[in-house]
């Protein structure tokens, strides 16, 4: 049992939460898609893969994360077993982008395939969406812009004529409201597209090396949405005292 | 058995490492005051994203301060609740992944019961049951009997604001920042105490529980007044603040003297955030002599939220053989009675 390469990935950035485990390049994994019930279901998942390999969380060489953007709880559900996992066991973190992973799953299914370009957006609540683009390589992802935040009317994308597009991801469901030189250069649309551990896992040699690894207190979640609807006490209505 | 302690249930992130058989080793807590003070109370969002940054490198601190290694601990606790649900999931998580790593158990904790058992960090705590306990904090005053770990009989409670939540909403009234308590106590300290004697709510009536909103209300009309006449000054803010101050102090003296009397029992601890008031400390050490009965008070630094009290609650109920399962579960509500006495169990 030498030179064994296990790898643990995690995403929970969404409503469905999943958990994945390569062993030597051999990938197992366990899902569930009962929101809000993310931070009953992960470690009880994770235990079931490392079980069924006679693994423990110390034999894991590496610890992967869905990094957002996505759901603020979910995030760190997730995020958290991963520091804890990762400290427990002293070894190292990466994190990947939640929109990027969704362009990987998209990849998996056959929906987008090389020279693509790929519009990944994520429902973010508050009538708002998360999105990013990306150009499709033989095994690479490029990221051309975002990610970001917006209204989905606000949605305003780079065009491109000399690609096929595709637009994918929960953030979809808006398609709508999106502007409409969006809406219409789209060859594709998967809503149904989302994150999984299984995709986190196909993207972490392109990951590790524009990413990097971090240590267990550096795996940290990427909000995108820094502003929110909070306001400081002077920015507060004046209390009546 | 040497326990690690979380606490991440609203906006301190503590973390302590705590021996059965050699007490503390080592304790660390960051107050995210600061960072909440200029949104005038603590923002749950905020407070969570401070908590996923903060946590893993306090740990990392006291085991190097403790000269502690991942084999050497025995246990994680970490606080499942009562608090904000998504600062309770970060301890949570990352306690309960942190222990599946390193093959120890794992527990969670209920604050509360952290905050009772926080006398028992002295060293030389020599405290015995029965005791009546009064927990008095931002979220909390509670009057509990406890006649063991997890033997709780709840005597009395506030029906409506918690005695910490009043101090910070009369600090807002008299012009001051957020957390209420520790300013209150500061400008208190230069008041007449003689120019207004504000109402002791409920100590009229029989029982245990307890009501701040009228005096919060009290205190409203007295401000209010005092700019309608335009003499609001330092001494007048001053004078207020004393008023208060004595009134809520007062008010919890006598009905922890009531319940104590009403239960036949001699010793009283006091913790929680409020517990950490110079006037109340002082009035009730003054009143257990009285009534020849011993008071039990945590350091100051234990009566604030901190890891500490977590790793101790941790490792009473580790030590008995309960644990939690991989499933990690938080209870912002969670009732102190449904905790499981250890009695039997060892």
């Amino acid at each position: 049992m030498v030179a064994e390469n296990i790898t643990l990935a995690l995403d929970s950035a969404t409503e469905d939460c999943s958990v994945a485990l390569s062993v030597d390049g051999s990938v197992s994994t366990r899902s569930v898609d009962t929101p809000r019930e993310h931070s009953r279901s992960l470690l009880p998942m994770i235990s079931e893969l490392l079980d069924e390999h006679k693994l423990l969380p110390a034999d894991v060489d590496l610890f992967v994360y869905s990094r957002g953007p996505g759901s603020f709880t979910g995030l760190r559900i997730g995020i958290g077993i991963i520091q804890g996992l990762a400290y427990g066991a002293g070894k190292p973190t990466l994190g990947i982008s939640t929109l990027a992973c969704q362009v990987q799953a998209a990849r998996r299914a056959g929906i987008v395939g090389p020279s693509d370009r790929v519009y990944s957006a994520i429902d973010a609540r508050m009538d708002e969406i998360y999105w990013a683009y990306f150009s499709v390589g033989d095994d690479s992802l490029e990221l051309l812009a975002g990610e970001d935040v917006c209204a989905p009317r606000e949605w305003r994308v780079e065009q491109s004529h000399s690609n096929r597009c595709v637009g994918v991801g929960s953030g979809w469901r808006y398609a709508v409201d999106f502007p409409e030189e969006t809406r219409s250069i789209m060859a594709e649309i998967e809503p149904e597209i989302g994150p999984s551990a299984l995709d986190l896992m196909a993207l972490v040699a392109t990951s590790t090396a524009t990413e990097g690894l971090r240590k267990a207190a550096d795996a940290q979640p990427v909000y995108v949405r820094e502003n929110i609807a909070w306001k400081k006490r002077d920015e507060q209505p004046q209390r009546q005292t | 058995m040497l326990v690690l302690g979380i606490e991440t249930s609203c906006d301190e992130t503590g973390v302590a490492l705590y021996d059965t058989e050699r007490g503390l080793l080592a304790d660390r807590l960051y107050s995210q005051v600061a960072l909440h003070v200029e949104y005038g109370g603590v923002v749950p969002e905020l407070a969570s994203r401070d908590h996923i940054r903060k946590t893993i490198p306090l740990i990392d601190e006291i085991m190097t301060e403790a000269g502690v290694g991942a084999a050497d601990v025995d246990g994680v606790a970490y606080t499942a609740g009562p608090g904000l649900v998504g600062a309770l999931m970060v301890g949570a998580t990352l306690g309960r992944a942190l222990a599946y790593a390193w093959q120890v158990p794992a527990l969670g904790v209920h604050h509360m019961e952290g905050h009772l058992l926080a006398p028992m960090l002295a060293e030389d705590a020599q405290l015995d049951y029965p005791f009546v306990a009064l927990l008095v904090s931002g979220g909390h005053t509670q009057l509990i009997r406890v006649d063991g770990i997890g033997e709780y009989k709840m005597l009395g409670e506030s029906l409506d604001d918690a005695a910490g939540e009043a101090f910070d909403k009369a600090a807002k009234m008299l012009g001051m920042d957020y957390p209420g308590g520790p300013l209150i106590a500061k400008l208190a300290e230069g008041g007449d105490p003689d120019r207004y004697r504000f109402p002791r709510p409920m100590v009229n009536k029989p029982g245990l529980d307890f009501s701040f909103s009228g005096l919060k209300t009290y205190t409203l009309n007295t401000v209010a007044a005092a700019r309608e006449a335009e003499n609001l000054d330092d001494q007048h803010r001053a004078d207020i603040a004393c008023a208060f101050e004595l009134a809520v102090v007062d008010t919890l003296k006598i009905k922890c003297l009531r319940a104590l009397k009403q239960e036949g029992v001699k010793s009283l601890v006091i913790a929680g955030g409020v517990s950490a008031n110079v006037r109340l400390r002082a009035l009730l050490e003054v009143a257990m002599e009285e009534i020849g009965g011993e008071l039990f008070l945590p350091a100051p630094k234990y009566c604030t939220d901190n890891g500490a009290m977590i790793a101790y609650a941790g490792s009473q109920r580790l030590a008995c053989g309960q644990s939690d399962d991989l499933a990690v579960t938080v209870r912002p509500r969670w009732p102190m009675e449904e905790l499981p006495s250890l009695r039997g169990s060892v």
